[in-house]
């Protein structure tokens, strides 16, 4: 979230609004500058000053109009090219293509408007310097130096007409009273006097006559006597001639209407060929000024083209690009508000298309996922049950699917087979068994097809896992659908130790109840027999100490007998627990304490609640916890450490008392048989004390296991259930 | 609009700077000098003189043929210590000088009507000498300030039409002087 975004800002359409409300006040307030600047000049060019003014107001404001506008065009170009150049750097979206379509745009309209500002400039300027410098201006001063001599001819061939005018006049008083020639041959007549109106004598045009009056006396200068004087004039070719007196008289000719003409063009041409040679530099700078403001606006058009091109362009692509961010972030309200007919409105219009399809197919996906994260969890909440069944039942499953691959596997079929639970699944079941083990499975599958067991097969095998042997009874039951295909197989093996090991013990009691019913009938009429031979045939003498010795030990055998008959006995008429509720600790205590005076040299901790209660038998489980610690003393030999834990495992339902040496603990071989009656290894045991105990917890609806003790010793752990309902 | 006057005040500035360098250069200013005369009645002859009117290249100009225009402007006030200055009598006019290349003479007009004058001396004399006759609103009594104000400034340089366009922009000799005053004596 804090890292920034690539894109620019997306255009608000609130920010639009505030932007055109601010382009309007700026064009108010640019055209209030602008009638202001008008006025300030205006205003100062009529209370004085230096200050030039030009005299169309008009003009000048339009100048200063377009000043602003150029140099307004200038600074927003310039502007926005640094803006481009800046958005690249920053590396925000679309301001290379911006950068690349505004550079093409400039490098498009640069190149051929220099060119051809290069070409029209010098084209210009050669153009001039060609009309002001070349034979033009020679043929035109040659022009008006020929209208000139021609008129002055003109003038020349008048002078006599002139002079006899002027000489009539003299003759008869001035020209005041004289008279000038009649008018002959085209020419005409004029008398001017030194001041007053001119009087003409002939048809002379509309103030022709001042003109030439006019002409005369700007070229007489005082003093200067009798000076006849040229005259010639567009319209005109005249002569004049002093009169005695003062005054002169004039003889005119006028020229035709095309002589007219003809003299007009030549000194319009004349003037202008002048004004052009004396304007040169103004004129060139004007055409290069106006060349220049043309390559200028030019290139600036074609940059703001290229800008506006290209914003038409990045602008959607901008919103675009932001936009999918968004999609990918997961926003899927996004909809674009671009309105256009050209493709990339297309392509915005498909966008906000897709975004919508996606909105609708992730709220129908969203459902899906809530319908199966449903049914997933009820799957996965069956599957714990099912996975809980399984690793809880006393039964090893195994199931493999129609290609023969374990699918499931519960932890005591992974104990019983002797196999990695984890590393079995997938796996081919002869991949996974021991051979011993997939042979029997085999076997026993191939008899069920080839008897025609379809569903179920059952064997009862021993299957060796390490150095034990265990009974087990293996079920196969087929897995088919509806249709009858099959899909897999259910391997079942359930653990029949306990079974038999229960009915050895049933077994055992049986063979011990009858032979001590057998062997103690006959025990009493031993025991008088012998009581009474060594009363009345006790012979004295030397014979007397064998004949009692021998007596004395069949009574002892007799006895020794009998103890081992009550053992018996006991044993197998254990009789069924008196369950009632009761508190543990005490009984433990009492058992731990009446140890401990037994054996002082062996240290008995004890480790448990303070108050544990309990439904159970007191007297047996004393005779139980009596036995095992007897036990744990004969493998002490008398000295050593020993432990009783007793606890609650609410999770098992059940209430476990552990008995703990350190002792030398029990063989491999031995530890499926310590709890079958009359199997001892010690010397002068009768076999039956953890076979009672085995009992007694059978009975109370329990059990009692060895396992190990590390380093070395044994744990003895008798677990009774929270609510013993004993077999009783 | 922040960005933009900035923007603005600087080529303002820019300008202002440019132009001033340029009338630096431009020395001597065209003015109007010895503005005078008399006031009598209902009349006032007010007299000025415009000095430095006519560079040189003005007079080339003039010679080949251009045609130069001044507008002159001439006001009578009464002059009065604690009020606002009374205006009785204004008048404009406008002088026109050109050479005529066929003729050899300068035909200049003023007041309506056209002299013809044998050389440029005498055509800048005519356009720089102003001899006004003034009617005056209300009659000059003695003990009055009668001020007069004098003022010339060019109309127009005639170019022909082509170069007009290509000249739109272009002032030639935008002179223009100041306005100058002068007091009128009374009988």
């Amino acid at each position: 979230l804090t890292e920034p975004s690539p894109f620019p800002p997306l255009p608000d359409p609130e920010a639009g609004r505030r932007r055109a409300r601010r382009e309007r006040w700026a064009i108010v307030a640019l055209a209030l500058f602008v009638s202001f600047l008008t006025l300030f000049e205006a205003k100062l060019a009529t209370t004085g000053g230096a200050i030039r003014f030009s005299d169309n107001i008009a003009i000048f404001a339009l100048i200063n109009f377009n000043v602003i506008l150029i140099v307004l065009l200038i600074f927003l170009v310039t502007r926005n090219l640094f803006k481009v150049i800046l958005d690249r750097r920053r590396g925000i979206l679309g301001a290379r293509i911006r950068a690349r379509l505004v550079v093409l745009f400039i490098g498009f309209s640069l190149v051929p408007s220099l060119l051809l500002f290069l070409a029209a400039a010098n084209i210009t300027t050669s153009g001039i310097r060609a009309w002001i410098g070349g034979r033009v201006g020679i043929a035109l001063n040659g022009a008006i130096e020929i209208a000139r001599e021609n008129l002055d001819r003109e003038a020349a061939r008048l002078a006599p007409a002139a002079r006899e005018a002027a000489a009539s006049l003299s003759g008869k008083g001035g020209v005041e009273g004289g008279t000038v020639p009649a008018v002959d041959g085209g020419v005409s007549f004029l008398v001017v006097p030194p001041v007053g109106k001119a009087t003409a004598r002939g048809r002379f045009p509309d103030r022709m006559a001042e003109e030439v009056a006019a002409h005369l006396r700007a070229v007489v200068k005082e003093g200067e006597g009798a000076k006849e004087h040229s005259l010639a004039g567009e319209g005109y070719a005249a002569y004049a001639v002093p009169v005695g007196g003062g005054g002169h008289a004039v003889a005119v000719r006028l020229l035709t209407e095309a002589e007219a003409e003809r003299h007009r063009n030549i000194v319009r041409a004349y003037d202008e060929y002048h004004e052009v040679r004396l304007l040169d530099d103004p004129i060139r700078a004007s055409y290069i000024g106006l060349l220049v403001l043309i390559t200028l606006l030019i290139v600036f058009s074609a940059s703001w083209m290229g800008i506006y091109l290209a914003r038409q362009i990045t602008i959607p692509v901008q919103l675009l690009a932001e936009a999918t961010g968004k999609v990918a972030a997961g926003d899927l309200d996004v909809q674009l508000e671009y309105r256009s007919d050209d493709e990339i409105g297309v392509l915005v219009s498909s966008f906000n298309r897709m975004t919508a399809d996606l909105k609708a197919t992730r709220t129908g996906l969203t459902e899906a996922n809530a319908t199966l994260s449903e049914t997933y969890d009820e799957l996965s909440r069956r599957n714990r049950f099912t996975e809980a069944i399984l690793s809880n039942i006393t039964t090893a499953v195994l199931v493999l699917d129609g290609q023969g691959r374990v699918v499931t596997m519960n932890p005591l079929a992974s104990r019983l087979l002797g196999v990695d639970r984890d590393r079995s699944l997938g796996r081919y079941y002869r991949d996974v068994f021991q051979p011993a083990h997939y042979e029997v499975v085999r076997d026993l599958w191939r008899e069920a097809v080839d008897t025609g067991l379809t569903h179920e097969a059952v064997r009862q095998v021993e299957f060796s896992a390490g150095e034990r042997t265990v009974p087990l009874r293996v079920s196969l039951t087929s897995l088919r659908t509806d249709d009858g295909e099959f899909v897999g197989l259910v391997v079942t093996l359930d653990d029949l130790s306990q079974v038999l090991h229960l009915q050895k013990v049933l077994a055992w009691r049986e063979v011990a109840r009858r032979i001590a019913h057998e062997i103690r009938n006959p025990l009493t009429p031993i025991q008088l027999s012998a009581e009474r031979l060594e009363r009345r045939f006790l012979p004295k003498g030397e014979d007397e100490a064998p004949f009692r010795e021998c007596t004395r030990a069949i009574l002892q055998e007799v006895s020794t007998i009998k103890q081992l008959v009550e053992e018996f006995t006991r044993f197998a008429r254990m009789p069924a627990p008196t369950l009632r509720d009761g508190d543990l600790a005490p009984l433990v205590a009492e058992v731990a304490e009446n140890f401990r005076r037994a054996y002082p040299e062996v240290e008995l901790a004890l480790e448990g609640p303070p108050s544990l209660a309990l439904r159970f038998d007191p007297s047996q489980l004393r005779r139980a916890l009596a036995n095992l610690l007897e036990n744990a003393a004969a493998a002490l030999e008398g000295r050593g450490h020993a432990w009783i834990r007793y606890e609650r495992l609410s999770h098992l339902g059940t209430v476990r008392i552990s008995v703990m040496d350190d002792g030398p603990g029990v063989g491999e071989a031995d530890r499926d048989h310590i709890f079958e009656p009359y199997f001892s290894r010690k010397e002068g045991g009768t076999g039956l004390g953890l076979a009672i105990v085995s009992a007694i917890a059978s009975d109370h609806g329990g059990s009692v296991r060895f396992r190990p003790n590390l380093p070395h010793g044994a744990v003895f752990e008798l677990d009774l259930p929270e609510g013993a309902t004993g077999a009783g | 609009l922040r960005r933009i006057l900035p923007a603005l005040l600087t080529c303002l500035l820019f300008v202002s700077a440019a132009d001033s360098a340029r009338a630096a250069q431009e020395e001597p200013r065209p003015e109007v000098v010895r503005v005078g005369g008399s006031a009598k009645g209902r009349e006032a002859r007010v007299s000025f003189q415009l000095r430095n009117a006519f560079p040189p290249e003005m007079i080339e100009a003039l010679k080949t043929g251009m045609e130069i225009s001044f507008r002159y402007e001439a006001r009578v006030e009464r002059v009065h210590r604690a009020w606002f200055d009374e205006t009785l009598a204004e008048v404009q006019g406008i002088r026109t000088v050109r050479y005529d290349t066929l003729a050899r003479v300068y035909r200049l007009q003023r007041g309506g009507r056209e002299d013809l004058l044998p050389d440029v001396r005498s055509a800048v004399d005519a356009m720089t000498r102003y001899d006004l006759v003034m009617t005056l609103d209300d009659e000059v009594l003695p003990g009055d300030r009668i001020r007069a104000f004098g003022k010339v400034h060019i109309d127009r340089v005639a170019i022909s039409d082509a170069l007009r366009t290509v000249l739109f922009f272009t002032r030639l000799w935008d002179v223009e002087t100041a306005w100058s005053r002068g007091y009128l004596t009374l009988p």
